[in-house]
């Protein structure tokens, strides 16, 4: 399900979850996101989160704690009942539209045809979009080179991290949040004004109710 | 062994490569290893600074190819000499 484009001035979330972007006790912010190669259509894929559909904190972080839920279900269910395999939810770093955009016109990423964000529903959660970068073709020589440099891309261009712990991780006493990395863009700061965000909320509420009511 | 470097980073993005990454001061430097080839990238938080690759031909002398990336990194001029490079030993490190 598409329900419009993503504005460049709109703010992406990627949610955090330990241990995948983690090794060891340290953040590895080449794990910010895990990029899949299609070949077919020679594209790489990840997931984020649309601002439109988490207009607040409290939202982003739902989003979340949920994922994080899920994949602990996902485990049980699986027979993996460690404390090893635990999925914690630590927060979230923030990507402009604009910034992802850019990649297809990096300096030094010529392969890069096109870098676009759609907004595409997934697992029911409406504020899911795709992050899609498409490859030019027979111009690509090492696949995991490009990884390498649009991830390195990626982390100058994110804010972050807001830290979150869920309830349902109240009771682990040295919480992974804490140890999440700043990125070189800085800290995190909602630059929407008071009544843009109230806006924003009222706009999240009916887009929520219509999708919900409707989506059939 | 000479070592101006500290102990890099280790990265990778799956099964099919690992990544060595060198910080110097905000500069970074990633040499992406593969089954078939290394890719280096120099970056800075606001460009990429350069990206070189090379076949498994051309690692057939790791030195020439491991002198030329760090002579780009630390923008000095290339000298090679026998089979000795200034790279440190990388921290051997398992990643699940």
């Amino acid at each position: 399900m598409r329900c419009g484009d993503i504005p460049d001035g709109d703010s992406l979330f990627r949610q955090i979850i330990h241990p995948l972007s983690f090794r060891g006790a340290r953040f590895a912010h080449d794990r910010l996101l895990r990029l899949y190669y299609d070949q077919a259509d020679r594209s790489l894929l990840a997931s984020l989160t649309w601002e439109r559909y988490v207009p607040t904190t409290k939202l982003i972080h739902g989003y979340g704690c949920r994922l994080a839920l899920g994949m602990n279900e996902a485990e049980q269910a699986a027979g993996r009942t460690k404390q090893k395999n635990r999925r914690i939810y630590c927060g979230a770093y923030e990507l402009k539209g604009k910034a992802i955009r850019a990649l297809a016109a990096s300096e030094g990423l010529h392969e890069i045809l096109s870098a676009d964000i759609v907004h595409h529903v997934e697992t029911e959660e409406i504020a899911h979009a795709d992050l899609r970068i498409v490859l030019r073709p027979g111009v690509v020589s090492d696949i995991e080179g490009t990884k390498t440099a649009i991830l390195d891309r990626l982390w100058n261009a994110c804010s972050g991290p807001l830290r979150h712990i869920c309830d349902c991780d109240k009771d682990i006493p040295e919480h992974p949040s804490s140890i999440l990395s700043t990125p070189p863009g800085g800290e995190y700061s909602d630059t929407r004004s008071y009544f843009f965000r109230v806006w924003c909320i009222l706009r999240f509420q009916v887009c929520s109710w219509l999708w919900r009511n409707f989506r059939h | 062994m000479a070592n101006s470097f500290p102990a890099p980073r280790i990265f990778t993005h799956g099964p099919k490569s690992v990544v060595f990454n060198w910080s110097n001061e905000v500069d970074n430097l990633y040499l992406t290893i593969s089954a078939d080839k290394i890719s280096a990238l120099i970056s800075s938080p606001e460009r990429i600074k350069r990206r070189i690759d090379y076949s498994a031909n051309e690692l057939m002398n790791p030195s020439l190819a491991l002198s030329s990336i760090r002579a780009a990194y630390s923008e000095k001029p290339v000298e090679v000499t026998g089979a000795v490079f200034d790279l440190p030993e990388p921290e051997l490190v398992l990643v699940g």
